[in-house]
């Protein structure tokens, strides 16, 4: 199970939750939208991504399929299953959670 | 199962995860490449940019690579669990639409597997579990044979453990002596009342033989076993806990062991209780300038050094015991002790201590085993017959290209389910019958019971038995299924008019196998039986019914004048015989069948010894006045013994019918003289009286010489300090305990009463053992019996209903009711006939088995035999009856109608 364990705080599993939210898409699709999205602020190395989609296929959150790119290759397709549906949902919510409870705390006046 | 398939097919034709993940990295790479290259970057600089912006490419792959052979594990293992699951659900759903299949099975197999788990607990537990030792194979236990009439068998002398302990070196790493025993205990801590304690004496060695550490404090060591050491005292778990509360600070505390104060050393862990059931030990000092190397009181456990053998142990024994009498001088003559032939046995520590259970706990695993057997044959049984209405699924399912395999994958996890129901319930049926055994009285002085329980291991055994059960009935409508012509069977709209032959023949064999196993078992348990009741139509020679009996033990510390002792005992016996409804009293050192044991040489004065003869050895026991008259023993010549006074020893003997037949054939007992030991005064024999078992029910009546109470010791007297007191009332003897204890509190408050029970209930522990394995052997023949029944009833039912239409054309061609009763019933005595004459082949072939636990019966007794077949035939001709009746009762027009 070491294997599966996730990095950075599970960030690039929720944008690639994310990604796939609204449409099936291949990994390099993926990268793209989180690059226009986030620009360099993220600043993840490309690579990193799919040991990541591979640990989400393996929880079952999202499915792969061999398929045609718009120009023609041979590429393969991520989408999110009902699971990872679910799970995004969660996910986000404990983000945004997290997130806000650090706003607070960094927001703090007083000792 | 076509998703099952699916997914194998698909898992062949999937590409490896490696070309995989390196396809996907190359559409990334070459996509980014493209991109750059429409930014305007030369090819390569863009290949190049797009692998500095991708990362550590190599790692990647790996992790992905990892990643997907993971998931696939993942996968598989998910298609076993949901497979087994569907298959599960379907054979749930089977047998719910069966449930009276289901009960059966279950029901049958829980009393196979149940019986077959409680004896093999047992078996386990006592004889294939180690003894709870460190490297228990190499603990032995040290005797000597001999030969001197009377015995066969002595233990150890402290010369003799002194000198193996001294020379013995090469074969053994420590020898220990001990000596067995009980103490009056009372602690000064806990003031209560005195209570008498197993204590065993041991010596400094004891525990580093047996390579046994306490929980807490010190074990005797050989500092302790010296003359001059300060008394000590090691206890069990179970004293520390009863006595100090398991106080850690009980070590140190005092505690009077009969009149002698000891310090409490350590405490020692659960479970060691050797030898036998100690609860204390305390040291033994052997004095070697005054040993008695002639007199076999102790007894000795050696541990062997790696790679040393019984027979090098054994010879090495033997090379030094020539040497006692040079090292340990006795009165004893050179030749006499050479004539006795004394010889050394080494023999494992856990066959000394299981001893003759062995033979008895095999037998019994093996009439378990057959009854599993049994229960097995009726399960097979009943599955054929739910193969057969089956019959026409199967032949669908093999005309539709259904493997055997596949059938097999139907049928066995049905199976599985119904083996595990019923292994549970099993299992629970043995813990329950363990634990009854435990709780019987006396725990049927098995050895080692306590150790017994219900385990992983022999949850095992009982998975493996339930398995292989499971996988073998499963097997049979697979087996059944070759034969299948789809076509045929699927062609014949209804069942045929008559019943083909072979379908019945397979259920047949198993009923015929089935009653020849149960004839066995029932032949077995009534020779038991016929055994038994011989046993009890022996006389012990004495009354039991209304006598009590009570231990007092004097300790010589606080009763060292033989003149104490006597005061004590007429005291008791007095005020006992005071009581309202006590008709007699009376004082024995042997109270008979009770396993006391005080076998002692004697002497005749007409019949002088030949020059180093080795005199016999015969029951010898000093006895109260009022002893024949008390136990019921009647008095058949001349007269008993005074009352005793310590100033007053009689020199005067009472012997037993046998003996005088054996001493002085066709002569007047009376008068003549003999005496206990080699030298000392003689006695008269002033009487003789009936005979008495005194050691065993079934062996022949002992001969005994009684002696007084008080007899004459050289210049002093001899009194026992250690005596049975046997009251005879007219009531309920136990109603005599509290009265009896009271009189004793009165006399000494420091002295302990105990072993209060009916002199009846020793009678009936004589005979234990043989009511043990009758009753074991009993409750196995009775289910063998119903079982046998049930599977030769199930055959014939289903005879019957798979010829109703053949038993409806014979009734309307005008066969009367009597007639087909007649047919049906023939059928079913004909395989019970077929069975017995096997079963009897069988039992005749292993019954001597049983020949050591029988008492004047022989083995292959006809009459046994024949009551056993008899029987047999009665319930099979019962178990066909019930179905010919139904078959009889069949209207005729409804059965031709019907299908």
């Amino acid at each position: 199970m070491a294997k599966l364990e996730r990095d950075h705080y599970g960030t690039i599993e929720l944008l690639v939750l994310k990604a796939l939210s609204w449409n099936p898409s291949h990994g390099f699709g993926i990268s793209r939208w989180i690059e226009t999205v986030s620009g360099e602020e993220l600043n993840l190395q490309e690579g990193s991504l799919y040991p990541a989609l591979y640990r989400l296929e393996a929880e079952g959150w999202i499915a792969a399929e061999w398929g045609v790119s718009d120009n023609g290759r041979r590429a393969k397709f991520y989408s999110l299953t009902a699971l990872g549906r679910r799970m995004l949902r969660a996910e986000e919510n404990r983000w945004r959670n997290f997130v806000a409870t650090m706003g607070r705390v960094l927001e703090a006046a007083k000792p | 199962m076509s998703g099952a398939r699916w997914l194998r097919e698909r898992r062949f034709w999937r590409t490896p995860p490696e070309r995989d993940v390196d396809d996907e990295l190359a559409f990334h790479l070459a996509m980014r490449a493209e991109l750059l290259c429409e930014a305007g970057l030369g090819e390569r600089d863009a290949q190049d940019e797009a692998q500095r912006r991708f990362g550590d490419i190599s790692r990647v792959r790996e992790r992905c690579i990892d990643l997907s052979h993971e998931r696939n594990r993942r996968m598989k293992r998910l298609e076993i669990v949901t497979t087994a699951l569907l298959h599960a659900r379907f054979a749930l759903r089977r047998l719910r639409s069966a449930p009276g299949f289901a009960a059966a099975v279950i029901v049958m197999l829980a009393l196979g597997i149940g019986a077959a788990t409680a004896v093999f607990s047992v078996v386990d537990g006592i004889l294939i579990r180690p003894l709870p030792f460190a490297e228990p194979e190499r603990l032995v236990r040290l005797s000597h044979s001999i030969q001197i009439s009377g015995r066969s068998t002595v233990d150890q002398s402290d010369g003799t453990i002194l000198l193996y302990e001294r020379h013995a070196t090469q074969a053994f790493e420590h020898i220990t002596g001990y000596r067995m025993g009980h103490a009056n205990v009372r602690s000064a801590a806990a003031d209560g009342t005195p209570e008498r304690v197993a204590v065993a004496a041991v010596t400094g060695s004891f525990f580093p033989t047996l390579r046994a550490t306490p929980v807490a404090g010190r074990v005797i060591s050989a500092r302790d076993d010296e003359l001059s050491a300060s008394p000590v005292i090691v206890i069990s778990r179970a004293f520390w806990a009863r006595t100090f509360g398991s106080d850690p600070r009980a070590l140190g505390k005092l505690v009077n062991v009969d009149g002698v104060q000891r310090e409490v050393i350590g405490v020692m862990p659960d479970g060691f209780a050797f030898p036998g059931r100690s609860d204390a030990w305390v040291p033994i000092a052997f004095d070697a300038a005054h040993a008695n190397p002639a007199s076999f009181n102790f007894e000795a456990v050696g541990r062997l050094r790696a790679g040393a053998t019984l027979a090098t142990a054994r010879a090495e024994l033997e090379r030094y015991l020539p040497r006692l009498l040079d090292e340990f001088p006795s009165n004893i003559p050179r030749e006499m002790m050479a004539q006795a032939r004394l010889a050394p046995v080494v023999r494992p520590l856990r066959d000394a201590i299981v001893g003759d259970v062995q033979g008895m706990l095999w037998i019994l695993l093996g009439a378990v085993g057959l009854l599993l057997i049994i229960a097995c044959a009726n399960v097979a049984s009943l599955f054929l017959v739910r193969a057969e209405g089956a019959e026409r699924d199967i032949a669908i399912r093999v005309a539709l290209g259904a493997g055997r395999g596949v059938l097999a994958a139907q049928y066995l996890p049905e199976a599985l389910l119904l083996s595990a129901a019923g292994g549970v319930l099993g299992t629970l049926l043995a813990m329950t019958g363990i634990r009854a055994l435990q709780a019987a009285p006396n725990a049927l002085e098995l050895p080692r019971l306590a150790e017994v329980h219900v385990d992983a291991r022999v949850v095992a055994f009982a998975l493996l038995v339930t398995t292989v059960a499971a996988v073998l009935v499963s097997l049979l409508p697979v087996l059944r299924s070759r034969k299948l012509v789809p076509a045929v069977v699927l062609k014949s709209s209804s069942r045929s008019a008559t019943a083909g032959p072979e379908r019945q023949r397979a259920r047949s064999a198993l009923v015929v196998g089935q009653v020849a196993l149960a004839l066995v078992l029932v032949a077995g348990s009534a020779l038991m039986a016929r055994s038994f009741a011989r046993l009890r139509d022996v006389s012990p020679g004495f009354e039991p019914s209304g006598v009590l009996s009570m231990r007092i033990a004097m300790p010589r510390a606080t009763y060292a004048s033989p003149a104490s002792r006597v005061a004590l005992m007429n005291r008791v016996m007095d005020e006992a015989g005071a009581l309202p409804g006590v008709r007699s009293v009376a004082v024995t050192d042997w109270i008979p069948l009770s396993g006391d044991n005080s076998d002692n040489i004697f002497t005749i004065e007409e019949m002088p010894l030949a020059p180093n003869e080795v005199p016999p050895d015969r029951p010898l026991a000093n006895v109260s006045s009022g002893f024949f008259a008390a136990m019921g023993i009647p008095l058949q010549g001349g007269r008993t013994f005074e009352r005793a006074s310590a100033d007053k020893p009689l020199a005067e003997a009472v012997v037993s019918r046998a003996f005088a037949e054996r001493y002085w054939k066709g002569q007047d007992p009376l008068g003549k003289r003999l005496r206990p030991g080699l030298d000392g005064p003689w006695f008269s024999v002033v009487g003789v009286v009936a005979d008495v078992h005194m050691t065993a029910l079934d062996k022949p009546a002992d001969e005994i010489v009684y002696f007084p109470l008080v007899t004459p010791d050289g210049a002093g007297v001899n009194v026992s300090s250690s005596v049975g007191l046997e009251v005879r009332g007219s009531g309920d003897p136990q109603s005599l305990v509290a009265p009896l204890r009271a009189i004793l509190r009165r006399a000494d408050p420091a002295l302990p009463t105990y072993d209060e029970q009916p002199l009846s209930q020793i009678l009936s522990l004589a005979s234990a053992r043989t009511r043990f394995v009758l009753v074991m052997l009993g409750a196995a023949s009775v289910i063998a019996l119903l079982l046998g029944a049930v599977g030769l009833y199930g055959v014939l039912a289903y005879g019957v209903m798979v010829r109703r239409r053949e038993i409806g054309v014979r009734m309307a061609l005008g066969a009367t009711s009597g007639d087909v009763t007649r047919m049906i019933a023939r059928h079913g005595v004909l395989l019970a006939a077929i069975g017995v004459a096997a079963g009897l082949g069988g039992a005749l072939a292993t019954t001597h088995v049983l020949s050591g636990l029988l008492y004047d019966v022989s083995p292959s007794d006809p009459v046994t035999m024949g009551a056993s077949c008899l029987v047999m035939l009665v319930v099979a001709g019962l178990a066909s009856w019930l179905p010919a009746r139904r078959a009889a009762a069949m209207d005729p027009m409804e059965s031709l109608r019907r299908e």
